[in-house]
């Protein structure tokens, strides 16, 4: 075939009937009625309905009953109208299908790991769902599961997205410049992935965390408006939703404030969301980070429903409530929210036995108070410690009415008693249902403290060294002055999420090097760290400032993927690793001797280096400790190993190695679907666990 | 519970359907062969309170067919080696009719040899292993220890056949087993390997001897059948079992089921503390044979891995001489109840090996290989999927047996 002449498979419409046409594609599903063999022809462009007649020659009949799921196939044939109550409204092409008269198998395929097809072939047929295959075979056949409509969609607008923000960048003059990959540490401050060099023997390049310092050079160069779609990398601990490399649109211009920045992100951020079918509400509010902190405990607040924070700590100045008591005189906080009319969802033994005693200290915080209104008064296991006229005063305060129910953090850090009201404040309404689906909140978040205050009495910055203070009069040496000072920072957080940040940066070195100075870095040191970024600086910088949006949990959120790994083609697991590719993987001695990486840590065993204590790296690697007492019998045991191998390496064969005496058939069964397990539905699974945690199994931490 | 026999025993062993062909047949259970709410311990504190959430296969079938399952026997660790086994006891002492046991090395073959019984080992995929809690899953198969050969057939009819959630079993071409039919005279060329007598004692020879002139006035014809390779059965199952076994142990991890260590301060000490005292010393010797060739040395398990195809397909020529093939199934100086190291246990099993390596069904008759009174045990290994032929034979030998 002429691949002029191809026709899409989605492209096939009513007019069409009466046409010859050829296809291309995969065949999504088969449905054989003996006489009539009918298939779903499937491309990019969507499903169309092939049918096999009775009255085709011998051998294309012959070819079509051995046409098994995902055969890549070409088909001639003409388009023909269905007969009334045949069509299917599951797919666009539904009320046609396809007369085949000739057919071609351009490749057969291997039996799947999974079925690919989400199109019932009848009307109103149940389709089996990705949801119950196990996402490790799907990424371990990625290909086969980016065959899915529904994963190609997800790539197609994840491309409209960025598309669209190109748009509007480019509209405004911006010209996109690459970066390098190979580059020196950068300052976000997590762990760096580090390539080693082979021809600075030793040596390493860091893999970018983000552009920040290339992109403040471009600005210095005068290049006014950059962008880029940069691929960034961080090695951070394992998070559910976390990917070691992920995707951001980066900007920055010269010459412009923060209100530039403002309005041109929110066009963004707007069109990126329409690709989804989403209007955001505009403009955007902004809300100081204070008010944030003090009405919702997160600086990413979730503003789509209430439970606002009430503050109560002066309530309670004269209390005689020996908890409350000993807070206060700490100079501590007292914050509430009132769950309007929950009192029966939330039952005392909810309050007491879960949240009180599990829920809140799971997320750091000491304990819980709770109070029910009944009958127009207080109900608590404590109420009877306050005063009448605390009671009335906290059924003001709280704007208490019958039913409702008030969960109250007291804690001596305001930051500790603000963070575990937060998480307390979105697991409640998580629980009872009180966030409204298809609701859209974003938010810009300004006004960050410049520094937090360290341990040891000194500051770090809240964001990067090179943020801009909003005033430059300050001084260096006063750390509450310090502490005092707010950054031209800005966040954009939508529904919890936060969809990216940025800030005007510092363009003036005298300003910068006062920043040094509050965070303890002499000139010396400073100009070790950055020299050559600081550098760049005494040759006339330019006011400057960019932002940066992470696209993949942007993407996941427009398209509402479960995962943001339902966005990226190929990413990587849970645990950081490709099933796929098999990535990371050991690399040879001789690679990492090239490297010169074999004696880099002295005394230490490094990878690939002949281990001094073979039983030790055996227990490791295999996690099993050694009793005292069994050592040498597992010594013996791991002697008698080695001799092993020694002995069968004599016997020569280059017969093909035979793991199972039936090979194994690692795939889904004809007829049968992937399931949940009934143990995964109640509960049973956890039965047998040693320690478990809510619906979770329980394991130590991952890092001490 | 406290009985020497049994780790648990069922209260109410009557099942739901009573009408069944293994209707009122008590049988036992190794407790690494999955029975919903039992506790199913596999002998191992890696399963310690471990109790399963449903029914293995081929509990499920024999429920089915109306047997009684009387509860759990005593087993070695994880299934390897037979010390502090009672399978056999239960038989011998006729607490059970029969009992189902994992057979990886030739834990069946042996016991049933201990107990006077006859065992099965059938072939590899022809039971499902859903519900069995191995440790070389390329080997093990669920076998049985029987007091009778039809029993033994009637029991393999119920619980073998296809079971669309083991991927571990023939997906074409398993034959329906069905009823045994007792066919006879299906067998009359049998073999022995030369290599493997060699390494018998006086005695042991000459028990055998006798066994086999038993069978020759049969009208069985024996046939000497040279097998070179034969020593290589050895190191093949041990390599290739120590790895899979290192490799499949890697689940008992204390997370999900098991012995947690208390007091460990990160995710890698929880393991390796955890792992430290869920294991006792021999199948943990196993488990470090296993890891230094998965982590060490994989080249040689792979290696391993050639050679057992060599084994195969050189077994599978053997088996075109002749219909089966014979040897004694246990060492009279080789006590697995006593096995204490790891090649202690490889040198007890050391005559059922091969079938195991290869997948092969053998049958262990008892009462005709007798070393003074110590029986033990004519093993008769078939090809692969020859269970049907293999049984069939064992039945006819008895009925001749009557007859005489």
């Amino acid at each position: 075939m002429n691949w002029q002449e191809r026709t899409g498979c989605g492209n096939v419409y009513k007019d069409d009937v009466g046409r010859e046409i050829q296809l291309q594609g995969w065949v999504d599903a088969r449905r054989d009625h003996g006489e009539v063999l009918f298939i779903h022809l499937r491309d990019w462009t969507g499903i169309v309905q092939v049918v096999f007649q009775e009255t085709g020659s011998k051998d294309m009949l012959e070819t079509a009953q051995g046409l098994r799921e995902e055969y890549c196939i070409e088909i001639t044939g003409r388009v023909v109208a269905r007969a009334p109550g045949t069509e299917n409204s599951s797919i666009a092409t539904g009320t046609i299908e396809v007369a085949a008269s000739a057919l071609t198998v351009l490749n057969a395929s291997a039996g799947l790991p999974f079925h690919i097809s989400e199109k019932a072939m009848v009307a109103g047929a149940v389709v089996g769902t990705p949801a119950n295959v196990a996402e490790d075979l799907r990424l371990q056949y990625r290909y086969l599961d980016l065959r899915r409509p529904s994963m190609q969609d997800n790539l197609i607008k994840r491309h409209q997205i960025i598309k669209s923000a190109r748009k509007i960048l480019e509209d405004r003059g911006f010209i996109e410049v690459e970066t390098p990959s190979l580059t020196k540490s950068t300052p976000e401050g997590a762990r760096d992935y580090i390539v080693p060099s082979r021809v600075h023997p030793g040596e390493f390049y860091a893999l970018p965390q983000s552009p920040q310092l290339f992109k403040q050079l471009l600005m210095v160069s005068g290049l006014e408006r950059y962008y880029q779609v940069a691929r960034c990398f961080r090695d951070e601990d394992l998070r559910p939703n976390r990917q070691p490399e992920f995707t951001q649109l980066d900007m920055e211009a010269a010459f412009i404030d923060e209100s530039f920045l403002f309005e041109m992100i929110e066009e963004i951020v707007a069109q990126m969301f329409v690709v989804g079918g989403i209007d955001l509400p505009r403009p955007f509010p902004k809300m100081p980070y204070q008010e944030a902190i003090a009405s919702t405990g997160s600086d990413r607040p979730d503003l789509r429903f209430g439970l606002r924070f009430v503050a109560a700590t002066d309530l309670f100045t004269d209390t005689s409530y020996a908890i409350f008591k000993q807070i206060l005189k700490r100079n501590g906080s007292i914050i509430g929210i009132n769950v309007k009319g929950q009192s029966e969802a939330l039952s005392k033994n909810v309050l007491q036995n879960e949240y009180a005693k599990q829920i809140v200290p799971g997320f750091g915080g000491k304990g819980m108070t709770w109070m029910r209104m009944v009958d127009g008064k207080l109900d608590s296991n404590i109420v009877q410690f306050f005063s009448p006229a605390e009671q009335q005063g906290i059924i003001e305060r709280f704007g208490c009415e019958d039913g409702d129910v008030l969960m109250i953090i007291a804690d001596p850090s305001y930051a500790l008693a603000t963070k575990v009201l937060g998480q307390l404040r979105v697991h409640v309404a998580g629980r009872l249902g009180l966030i409204p689906e298809n609701t859209w909140c974003p938010v810009w978040v300004t006004d960050f403290p410049l520094f937090d205050p360290t341990e040891t009495g000194g500051v770090t910055s809240t964001h990067h060294p090179f943020t801009a203070p909003d005033r430059t009069d300050f001084d260096p040496e006063n750390v509450s002055d310090l502490l005092s000072l707010k950054s031209r920072a800005y966040d954009i957080v939508l529904n919890g999420e936060e969809l990216g940040g940025g800030s005007i940066r510092i363009d003036n070195r005298e300003v910068q090097q006062k920043i040094f100075t509050a965070l303890g870095l002499t000139p010396e040191e400073a100009a070790e760290k950055f020299g050559f970024f600081l550098q760049a600086f005494e040759f006339g910088a330019p006011p400057h400032g960019g932002i940066a949006l992470g696209i993949d949990r942007v993407a996941a959120m427009v398209l509402s993927a479960r995962s943001i790994r339902d966005v990226i083609a190929f990413p990587k697991n849970r645990s950081a690793f490709c099933p796929l590719t098999h990535a990371p993987s050991l690399v040879s001695h001789e690679q990492l001797a090239e490297l010169e990486l074999l004696n880099l840590g002295g005394e230490e065993a490094m990878p690939g280096k002949a281990e001094k204590n073979l039983l030790e790296t055996l227990s490791w690697v295999s996690r099993i400790g050694i009793r005292e007492e069994e050592a040498s019998m597992i010594e013996t045991a791991v002697d008698q190993a080695e001799k092993l191998a020694a002995q069968l390496c004599v016997q020569a064969t280059d017969t093909e190695p035979m793991f199972s005496v039936i090979a194994l058939q690692n795939r889904t069964r004809p007829g049968r679907e992937a399931a949940a397990h009934f143990g995964v539905e109640n509960g049973d699974l956890l039965a047998n666990a040693p320690e478990v945690k809510g619906d979770f199994f329980k394991v130590a931490n991952i890092i001490e | 519970m406290n009985d020497t026999l049994f780790n648990f025993i069922n209260s109410d062993p009557a099942p739901a359907h009573s009408d069944g062909p293994l209707k009122d047949l008590r049988i036992s259970l190794h407790p690494n062969i999955s029975v919903a709410k039992w506790p199913t311990d596999a002998g191992s504190a890696a399963l310690e309170n471990f109790r399963p959430l449903e029914d293995a296969t081929v509990v499920k079938r024999l429920k089915d067919q109306g047997a009684q399952l009387q509860g759990l026997t005593r087993m070695g660790e994880l299934g390897f080696g037979v010390a502090s086994d009672t399978a056999h006891l239960a038989i011998s002492q006729k607490k059970s009719d029969a009992a189902l046991v994992v057979d990886t090395m030739g834990e069946a073959r042996y016991l049933s040899a201990l107990a006077g019984a006859w065992g099965f080992k059938p072939s590899y995929g022809s039971c499902s292993r859903l519900g069995l809690i191995g440790l070389v899953p390329s080997m093990e198969c669920i076998s049985t220890i029987c007091t009778s050969p039809r029993q033994m057939a009637d029991i393999f009819s119920a619980i073998s056949g296809q079971d669309a959630n083991d991927f571990s079993m023939l997906w074409d071409g398993l034959p329906e087993f069905g009823e045994i039919k007792e066919k006879t005279g299906q067998v009359r060329q049998a073999g022995i390997i030369p290599e493997q007598l060699a390494e018998l004692d006086e005695q042991e020879k000459k028990a055998f001897e006798n066994a086999l002139d038993g069978l020759t006035q049969k009208g069985i014809t024996i046939k000497e059948c040279s097998f070179p390779s034969y020593p290589l059965f050895k190191s093949v199952h041990q390599t290739a079992g120590s790895t899979e076994a290192s490799s499949a142990a890697g689940r008992y991890d204390s997370v999900r089921y098991g012995r947690r260590a208390k007091g460990t301060a990160n995710w890698n000490d929880m393991y390796l503390e955890s792992r430290k005292e869920m294991f006792g010393s021999l199948v943990k010797s196993y488990l470090f044979q296993g890891a230094y060739f998965q982590y060490k040395d994989y080249d040689t398990f792979e290696h391993a891995a050639r050679l057992r195809g060599l084994l195969v397909k050189q077994c599978r020529s053997l088996f075109k001489d002749v219909d089966i093939i014979l040897s004694p199934a246990r060492r009279r100086t080789c006590d697995a109840l006593q096995a204490a190291s790891v090649s202690d246990v490889y040198d007890a099993f050391a005559l059922t090996l091969p079938a195991s390596v290869t997948g092969s069904p053998a049958v262990c008759m008892p009462g005709r290989v007798m070393a003074g009174d110590m029986d033990l045990g004519l093993q008769v290994m078939g090809p692969h999927l020859s269970d049907e032929m293999l049984l069939n034979f064992a039945i006819e030998m008895t009925q001749e047996n009557t007859r005489n």
